[in-house]
């Protein structure tokens, strides 16, 4: 049957709705060579109608094969796409190693681009009324305290607060910040507020 | 449903699902298309499964070049049991994508009865929606239901699950990002496996 | 809606507390509030109240309503009507939450208090619930939403309007009869842009 392998990497990509899987270069090379095999048989047959009509129907249905293909395929760029649009907003803009292989050269390339964008736009943000951007990462619920206590999930290094204070970040240790100063490290996973 | 666009994936698994055609012209290389036949062509008359989108590019050539017949759960006897009491039917084993699927189906009843029963089973199922989205258990109220059906129960017991969550406790914590803390999950399990 | 945004909302309510301060008046966006003087009763947000309550500078003052009569009154009416009765304010739920999680010593009958309004919360959540079912069952096009206050709006979404919306395209695609030319795998580009996720 046409177009079966392109059903495996769809239904690939559903099955983790939530996560992104490693870009399948191989799976699409695959479907690219079917497409090429079908587009040759096409060219032949195209070329012979001359001789026997009924062949034009087989042509239509071989260049349906080839249409669905591409939809198929342009479906699985498209569903990664709006995963990596999400990846800017939750990791931010610099993807941990693990994560960045996950992703192909070129949708690498698109994710800076995106990256760029929106660094660029929320920087715009409120330039009229005289504020430097508004980071739209940040502040996503209500706000209840100033203050939060977290604890470290990771050895992340030193943190320089905005007053001047550089803490430690080491797994499992434990501080009293402000909210505005941890909020992104929470999303990222690397603090967890104790309530 | 509301992605039914060029470029939906649920589209286009829909559109995979197979529809009973009958061949009205020979189709010269296509044989196998029909997994019984050995002859290299197709033969006029042949009656096959197909994946939908292939019966549709098929069926609006001029002349067309299938009939197009309706899959069984769309026929009398399924929609008679499903008119009496669509709660009972388990559509996750009988057809995953039975609405999204019957729409397309819809035009080619000439009776047009399929889309009074797309909508009366529905109408009565949504009270399965409603009771998955407060079940205890989750597992098997989810069970039975369609895949958009599933999909509309989850995003109800999500609301339900804020809720009784907002009215439990005190202040609401800030918590890891969805994507971020699924990778990391995902991650794990990995790990565990090696 | 996450009920924490549907909270914020409600935080913007007037209350009033009893200082144990005194201190001038402040400015604040949504309005001027003070000069608070020590055991004189003035009104603030419920946001500003509950932050009071929390470093204990002040006395909260149920509002009337958070008595036991009255809401065992409510609680009997929206018992034996079949509709949702109006309730004492739009965010109930929001200042009995707040008020009885930080300061039910400041509250008669705290205890009984809670217990009467998670009695009236859970008879009109249920209520809901049945008339969700029936409004489906019937195929009606729209449903009234009298008296329900956002919270409780807010449970129904999104699984009723998306539900409403599902059924309609059933419809709408089902019963078309008019024959489209099949157009399943050519591009005929309608890009939505994928509305970010938290």
């Amino acid at each position: 049957m046409f177009a079966e392998k392109v059903i495996e990497l769809l239904k690939e990509a559903e099955r983790n709705p939530v996560t992104i899987d490693p870009f399948n270069d191989d799976k699409i090379r695959q479907i690219l060579e079917e497409m090429q095999t079908l587009f040759r048989m096409n060219m032949n047959d195209a070329n012979a109608t001359t001789e026997n009509k009924s062949l034009w129907t087989t042509v239509q249905v071989r260049h349906s094969a080839l249409e669905r293909n591409k939809r198929c395929l342009l479906a699985y760029l498209y569903s990664r796409m709006a995963k990596i649009k999400t990846l800017r907003w939750e990791f931010g803009a610099i993807l941990p190693a693990d994560v960045r292989e996950l992703l192909s050269d070129d949708e690498y390339e698109w994710f800076t681009k995106y990256s760029m964008n929106l660094a660029s736009y929320m920087r715009s943000l409120g330039q009229d009324i005289g504020y430097n951007g508004i980071d739209l990462t940040e502040n996503l619920k209500p706000p209840k305290s100033l203050y939060i206590e977290v604890l470290c999930m990771a050895d992340y290094g030193k943190l320089e607060l905005e007053d001047g204070d550089v803490i430690l970040l080491k797994k499992n240790s434990r501080h009293f910040l402000p909210t505005s100063e941890c909020q992104t490290l929470i999303r990222q996973g690397i603090l967890k507020q104790i309530s | 449903m509301e992605n039914s666009g060029y470029l939906s994936i649920s589209d286009i698994l829909v559109t995979n699902e197979k529809i009973p055609c009958k061949f009205l012209h020979d189709l010269p290389k296509m044989g196998f298309l029909d997994p019984s036949a050995s002859e290299d062509d197709l033969k006029a008359g042949t009656n096959v499964e197909i994946p939908l989108w292939l019966a549709e590019s098929l069926h609006s050539r001029r002349p067309p070049l299938v009939a197009v017949d309706l899959p069984k759960i769309y026929k009398d006897s399924y929609r008679e049991i499903l008119n009496a009491d669509a709660c009972t039917v388990d559509m996750h084993k009988l057809s995953q994508y039975f609405y999204e699927f019957g729409c397309y189906i819809a035009k080619h009843d000439i009776k047009g009865e399929v889309s009074n029963t797309l909508i009366n089973t529905f109408r009565q199922r949504f009270r399965m929606l409603l009771s998955a989205s407060v079940s205890t258990d989750s597992v098997g109220a989810i069970q039975p239901l369609s895949v958009s059906e599933r999909l509309q129960a989850a995003a109800a017991a999500n609301t339900e699950k804020a809720l009784s969550e907002w009215l439990q406790r005190g202040d609401s914590i800030l918590t890891t990002a969805n994507m971020v803390a699924n990778h990391r999950k995902r991650k794990r399990a990995e790990m565990e496996m090696h | 809606m996450d009920p924490y945004e549907v909270e914020f909302i409600g935080e913007n309510r007037i209350i009033s507390v009893i200082p144990n301060f005194s201190y001038d008046k402040i400015y604040l966006i949504c309005g001027e509030f003070g000069p608070f003087r020590a055991g004189l009763p003035i009104n603030v947000p419920l946001w500003l109240a509950m932050m009071l309550k929390q470093k204990q500078k002040c006395r909260i003052v149920p509002p009337d309503w958070m008595e036991l009569d009255t809401l065992e009154n409510i609680k009997e009416e929206e018992k034996r009507s079949r509709f949702f009765t109006k309730m004492p304010n739009e965010h109930y739920m929001v200042e009995a939450k707040l008020i009885l999680g930080a300061a039910s010593e400041d509250v008669p009958n705290a205890a009984e208090i809670k217990t009467i309004i998670k009695d009236i919360w859970d008879i009109r959540m249920s209520k809901l619930r049945t008339s969700m079912d029936a409004l489906m069952k019937s195929g009606g096009g729209y449903g009234r939403l009298d008296h329900l206050t956002m919270m409780e709006i807010n449970s129904a979404k999104p699984l009723l309007p998306s539900a409403m919306d599902y059924l309609l395209q059933i419809q709408k695609k089902a019963q078309q009869r008019v024959q489209q030319p099949s157009a399943l795998n050519t591009s005929t580009f309608s890009q939505s842009g994928s509305s970010q996720n938290t």
